[in-house]
């Protein structure tokens, strides 16, 4: 289907080209009068740099016989201060086939001092192979102060047009101007969106008629030319805590290359719309061809894998044989030559090779199963608007069973059935579905994701100690990682740690995994527990939350940038009954706590009761009910969680001597 | 030219993929604490000349848990100078099955660009291999042809911790016209056989059980068997060398790398000249010189060929403004003489693990290049990489340590700037005022020496970043909200003294009419070492400190404090700790601490000495008292 790497160029055979000029620019090494004399960014006190003026301009032209994609580049950075100095690092990405490359054809870089310019001479232009498809050109100006203005220039030709992926506005350092220019002949359509939510100071599009003269046809093509500008774009605030990716919200304009008209006559279709996509998916030989390997894999699995148990069993099964069969290499990989077969074989693979297996295998089950392509979370939403394919990035099973839709991913071994890993949490996918029409499909995430203790404590006055035992369990994700934990690390070392991050006086006396009380997705272990010097003198002063589940507020900042995105539902849960030792009686305890989030968002509620028996029990629980928030929320969720952190860190139950 | 070759009573065996390395061939004693296992380890260093020398080695590793893949090692470097001839990996199944094989051209070709590198020329090509089970055995076996011979690979017979070793060997052998150096160590305990003679030296050693790291380790190299080795006669990227001693070396290093590479245009040498004209006071020159230097240059490494030995000439730095540790050093030195200064180019190992310079094994050794000037009797330093370090400031990056003093004279080795703890000294005062629901604090943070190393950054950092910095600082202290703070870095005296006022409703505890309150509310110290098992190595503390801690605390309106802190006063070995909370006046109290913590090495058996010491003041600062409404 996609072929993100497939070249198109062509032979010609006459060498005859018209290129309308580019829109009249800005000339190499002049400072306007404002730039010479700008001194500091108002708008923005804490830049250690500003560009002052980029532009770039996009345009194909036949050099030596061949289309060529140019791009032409020019920026001036002025550097405010020495924390500003990386800014005059710069490095160019060129991608590379095995038979053609992208090629830095002219470039250009000074330092402007005053009316004092300093050239970068040609020898300290590097080229650096990065790797079997990247190589880049490397520099760095002389003579950089604060107040520097950095200048530089180049021009790159392409022989592939999908590198043509648009235009980053937005970055770490204000710009004051940013302008933006393509000349695309008609015969090249390509998608494109802006990201973000800055708006365009200059949004032009005209047709340009008989721009681009292909030799030996009859008629010059027709191009669109595009100019778009923004100014005074703020700095990117990188990344926050919890948030998704900042791909999301950084400014940028996007193109990805969806058809290719031939001189000569015949389309080739990259994407289009999704009836597109879905067709050629079908009739596709990568993808498509291996999620069609069910003999294989009927071949190559015990039978009664395939064959024994209801639906929902056999779906398990499988499930399980494959999270077992294959390790996977870290790499996603979905749109490159997947080997389903040799995956198999060497039991290994990347994510499609992994989950594509699922399917096959699930399929040789007479199992409803399709591929649902998604973006992870770092990657950045898929647009619904029309299909980008570069959007997607991973892959993972949908399984219908008897009305009931479940999404696996088998990559990872710790993964229930059904739920996906943390890093697929980015709201929906597309199902290809290989019979019907494709269609957009959401991840809903794991509701049940906590984390509880239940005590039991008796204070041992005499010796100053605190006993007693707890159970620990830990539901949905928050058992993942909690199994993981388990499975990883010897009991020992597990149980020294353990000891270590609650308190040196802290001793586990037993630790056993609860079986009865232990499935898929919920995992309970018991603790046999004693806390040594737990009060000094007569009185006893105990914090009640003996074990904590954090004790710092993740969120510091006072503002925030972005929407806070957990991924999932989160409640902590502590339950406890705590004896009070004979001779003593409860003086005071911690005042009752309730607090709540808008629309049942979140709850904090901290509840000390005693009762006749003398004991005491505190019930405690933070519930975090959605996995988004907005920005409006941030103040609150930042008040909720001082508010849990108070809660283990501070309360206070005093004990006085009869 | 002919060679002989030596037979030494090792033989040399190239083992053949016959050669049964499955799992369950390994003694059990090296499983212990072992996450790999070295089950063959061979290197074979053969020198033809001065300028070219052959490395073939062997290594055998059975990785036993994801942690044990860090020890296959499947990496070589390579650049113009050298060139790889032989690279190939097997893998094995436990059962000591080839299941994979992997050819050079299946290993990832890579820049060897180091962060902070603009371009290097050098590349290396490794392997990355995904296991599908633990566990599994690589076969490597390389070749590399280079003629650069300056360094000769330093041979480590066990190459970290939780790795153990079946059979480790290496051999050299060279011309007996050609003289080398060669010095062991730590061979003894681990039983390390040796041979050697005019042409060439042989080791082996067999069976040796995993180590564990503990806390305050002395370095690895210090305790570990390891053999070094130098030629009389080297060459280094076209370059020819010949040293024995520090002296020859530094005499070779200023005669082939420096000389004549600190020329200045008579425009720079006037400006500079003028830039110093109105002082006779040699300090105020250098200080000024170097002042020009940071405010004018930045760091930026370029290292191609020799260039990653010799410096950029002083006109190049002087045109581009940048340059490596190299540059930048040379540059300051040439400045510095055109003011009639004369300073010493010292080559360095720098990191914060305080590694010496081989006193006894002088050899090509060092990372780093700063400035040594000499000062009627005493010694200044200048580290010329950095635009906001003071002038003769070291921090944990070059501090107390053997280096190599370069001049006309050829090479010296002299110590560093050691910093004693009461030098590494941080005073923090502060007014503390307790409310019934919130407390304010308004704090000062004075610090020099290493603690100095540690805070002059905060200058230059985003307001945001310093906040963050304090919220981290304090983060015993929930829900910190900065209300002020300035931080003013006083180059002259080279001290920091941070201003910051603070208030939070997340540190008290509060009981019915009862609040705890933790009076070491600013400047705790909660680090406790591991629990020691069987501890049996020395225990190491490199670099000592001084704090001083004064609070002047007040309490809410009418409360009274119903039970104190104790007074402490320990002294030891280690260091001292004393902590006391005086009554002042009705609502006010002074709460005062000091910390001494004392460099040293100490025996093996005082481990968990200073592990209770650590753990009475980790206690001790979480210490709260109880205050009682009247």
């Amino acid at each position: 289907m996609y072929k993100s790497c497939q070249l198109v160029f062509l032979f010609l055979f006459l060498l005859s080209v018209t290129v309308i000029n580019a829109q009249d620019k800005v000339e190499f090494s002049v400072l306007s009068e404002s730039e010479s004399t700008f001194t500091s960014y108002e708008k923005d006190s804490a830049a250690t740099a500003v560009y002052l003026y980029e532009y770039g301009n996009n345009y194909f032209e036949i050099r030596d016989n061949y289309i060529w994609l140019i791009t032409k580049y020019h920026a001036k950075i002025k550097i405010l201060e020495k924390e500003g100095f990386d800014y005059s690092n710069i490095e160019i990405p060129l991608y590379r086939s095995k038979d053609r490359k992208e090629k830095i054809v002219k470039i250009k870089g000074l330092t402007h001092n005053g009316e004092v310019k300093t050239y970068v001479k040609k020898p300290e232009f590097f080229e650096e192979e990065v790797s079997e498809k990247w190589s880049q050109i490397k520099f760095t100006f002389p003579n950089i102060k604060e107040g520097s203005i950095i200048e530089y220039e180049y021009e790159m030709q392409s022989p592939f047009y999908f590198t043509f992926t648009g235009w980053s506005f937005q970055e770490e350092i204000p710009k004051l101007y940013s302008e933006f220019n393509a000349k695309i002949p008609g015969n090249w359509l390509y998608n494109r969106s802006l990201k973000g939510e800055l708006d365009l100071a200059v949004n032009e599009a005209e047709i340009v008629k008989g721009c681009f003269k292909f030799p030996g046809t009859k008629d010059d093509s027709d191009c669109e030319a595009l100019k778009y500008v923004m100014k005074d774009i703020p700095a990117f605030e990188d990344s926050e805590e919890y948030m998704l990716s900042s791909n999301n919200y950084r400014s940028k304009l996007e193109f990805e290359l969806s058809e290719y008209k031939s001189f000569y006559g015949g389309t080739e279709k990259y994407t289009k719309s999704w009836e597109d996509v879905d067709k050629e998916f079908k009739t596709d030989k990568d993808i498509g061809s291996q999620l069609r390997k069910k003999n294989f894999f009927e071949k190559n699995v015990d039978k009664k894998l395939l064959t024994e148990g209801d639906e929902l069993t056999r779906a398990k099964n499988i499930f399980e044989f494959v999270k077992d069969h294959f390790t996977w290499n870290e790499k996603y990989s979905i749109w490159q030559d997947n080997k389903v077969k040799t995956a198999f074989d060497e039991k290994r693979g990347n994510v499609a090779e992994i989950n594509i297996a699922l399917i096959n295998l699930l399929n040789a089950a007479d199992i409803e199963a399709n591929m649902m392509v998604l973006a992870t979370r770092n990657r950045g939403l898929p647009k619904k608007t029309h299909p980008v394919m570069n959007d997607f990035n991973y892959l993972v099973a949908k399984v219908d069973i008897g009305g009931e839709s479940y999404l696996l991913d088998a990559t990872n071994k710790y993964m229930p059935f059904g739920m996906l890993p943390f890093r697929c949490l980015n709201y929906y996918g597309r199902v290809m579905d290989f019979d019907n029409e494709s269609y957009w499909y959401d991840i809903v995430p794991e509701k049940s994701n906590s984390q509880m203790i239940r005590a039991q404590m008796t204070i041992d006055p005499i010796e100053k100690k605190l006993s007693g035992i707890f159970d620990y369990i830990t539901m949905g994700y928050k058992k993942v990682s909690q199994e993981e934990i388990l499975e990883t690390t010897k009991e020992e070392d597990y149980l020294e740690k353990l000891e270590e991050e609650i308190s040196d006086d802290f001793h586990i006396v037993s630790h056993e995994k609860k079986l009865e009380y232990s499935d898929e997705k919920k995992i309970t272990e018991r603790f046999n527990f004693e806390i040594e010097n737990v009060f000094q003198g007569d009185n006893i002063y105990l914090n009640p939350f003996a074990i904590k589940f954090f004790e710092k507020n993740p969120f510091t900042s006072s503002e925030r940038n972005y929407p806070v995105d957990f991924g999932y539902t989160t409640k902590y849960q502590y339950i406890l009954n705590m004896k009070v030792p004979d001779g003593y009686k409860l003086k005071s305890i911690p005042e009752n706590k309730n607090f709540t989030l808008p629309n049942n968002g979140g709850i904090l509620k901290l509840n000390v009761s005693k009762n006749e028996i003398g004991s005491l029990n505190l019930f405690f629980t933070f519930e975090l009910n959605s996995a988004h928030y907005t920005n409006g929320y941030y103040s609150g969720i930042k008040q909720l969680f001082n508010e849990a952190v108070k809660s283990q860190n501070q309360s206070l139950i005093v004990l006085e001597k009869i | 030219m002919r060679l002989f070759f030596l037979f030494l009573f090792f033989t040399v065996t190239h083992t053949t993929s016959s050669q049964d390395y499955s799992f369950i061939k390994i003694k059990p004693s090296l499983l212990k604490n072992s996450d790999a296992v070295v089950r063959l380890d061979e290197s074979t260093i053969l020198v033809k000349s001065s300028d070219y020398m052959e490395v073939t080695s062997k290594r055998v590793v059975t990785v036993l848990n994801e942690s044990g893949s860090k020890h296959v090692n499947a990496t070589v470097f390579y650049d113009k100078e050298t060139s790889i001839k032989d690279l190939e990996a097997l893998i094995l199944d436990a059962g000591g099955k080839e299941i994979e094989k992997f050819k050079e051209k299946d290993f990832i070709d890579q820049t060897a660009t180091g962060e902070g590198t603009l371009y290097s020329d050098s590349r290396v090509k490794f392997l990355r291999y995904t296991p599908i089970k633990y566990p599994y055995t690589v076969v490597l076996t390389k070749k590399y042809t280079t003629s650069d011979t300056a360094f000769m690979p330093r041979w480590y017979f066990i190459d970290g911790y939780r790795l153990s070793v079946e059979k480790s060997e290496f051999h050299l052998s060279l011309p007996s016209n050609m003289k080398y150096r060669f010095k062991d160590n730590n061979l003894e305990t681990f039983g390390v056989q040796k041979s050697n003679n005019n042409i060439g030296l042989s080791y082996k050693v067999v069976d040796l059980k995993a180590l564990e790291s503990e806390d305050f380790d002395p370095e690895f190299r210090d305790f570990a068997p390891n053999v070094q080795l130098a030629l009389e006669n080297f060459h280094l990227k076209g370059v020819d060398g010949h040293a024995t001693t520090w002296k020859e070396f530094g005499s070779w290093i200023y005669n082939s790398l420096l000389q004549e590479r600190g020329e200045l245009s008579s425009a720079t040498t006037q400006k500079i000249k003028n830039l110093v004209k109105d002082t006779e006071d040699p300090k105020e020159k250098i200080r000024r010189v170097y002042q020009y230097v940071q405010d004018n240059t930045r760091y930026i490494s370029v290292q191609m060929g020799i260039g990653g030995w010799e410096p950029i000439s002083a006109n190049e730095v002087d045109r581009v403004k940048y340059g490596d540790c190299k540059g930048l050093t040379n540059y300051t030195m040439a400045l510095l003489k055109a003011v009639g200064i004369d300073s010493y180019y010292t080559i360095v190992s720098a990191d914060s693990s305080m590694r010496s310079l081989d006193y006894d094994f002088p050899s090509l050794q060092g990372n780093h290049a700063f400035l040594n000037v000499p000062l009627d009797g005493e010694e200044l330093w200048l580290e010329c990489t950095s635009q906001v370090v003071p002038a003769n400031f070291l921090g944990t990056f070059t501090d107390d340590r053997y280096v190599l003093k370069v001049g006309p004279d050829g090479g010296e080795m002299v110590k560093s700037r050691k910093y004693l703890p009461e030098q590494s000294k941080q005073i923090t005062t502060a007014k503390i005022t307790i409310g019934e629901n919130e407390i304010n604090a308004v704090v000062e943070i004075k610090s020099t020496g290493i603690q100095y190393n540690q805070k002059y950054g905060l200058v230059n950092d985003s307001k945001e970043d310093i906040e963050k910095y304090y919220k981290h600082y304090w983060d015993y202290v929930n829900d910190v909200h900065i209300l002020n703070h300035d931080v003013k870095n006083d180059k002259d005296s080279i001290i920091t003294v941070e201003n910051v006022e603070f208030k939070t409703s997340g540190y008290l505890s509060k009981a019915g009419e009862r609040l705890l309150f933790a009076p070491n509310m600013l400047n705790r110290n909660e680090y406790v070492p591991k629990r020691g098992k069987d501890r049996s190595r020395d225990v190491v503390i490199k670099r000592g400190y001084l704090d001083e801690d004064e609070f002047l605390i007040e309490l809410p309106d009418n409360y009274e404090i119903e039970s104190s802190l104790k007074t402490i006063d320990l002294k030891n070995n280690f260091g001292e700790y004393s902590v006391s909370l005086i009554k002042v006046s009705e609502s006010q109290f002074k709460y005062n601490r000091r910390l001494l913590i004392k460099p040293g090495v100490f025996s093996n058996t005082t481990y968990d000495d200073y592990r209770n010491f650590r753990k009475e003041i980790a206690k001790s600062d979480k210490n709260k008292i109880v205050l009682l409404k009247k």
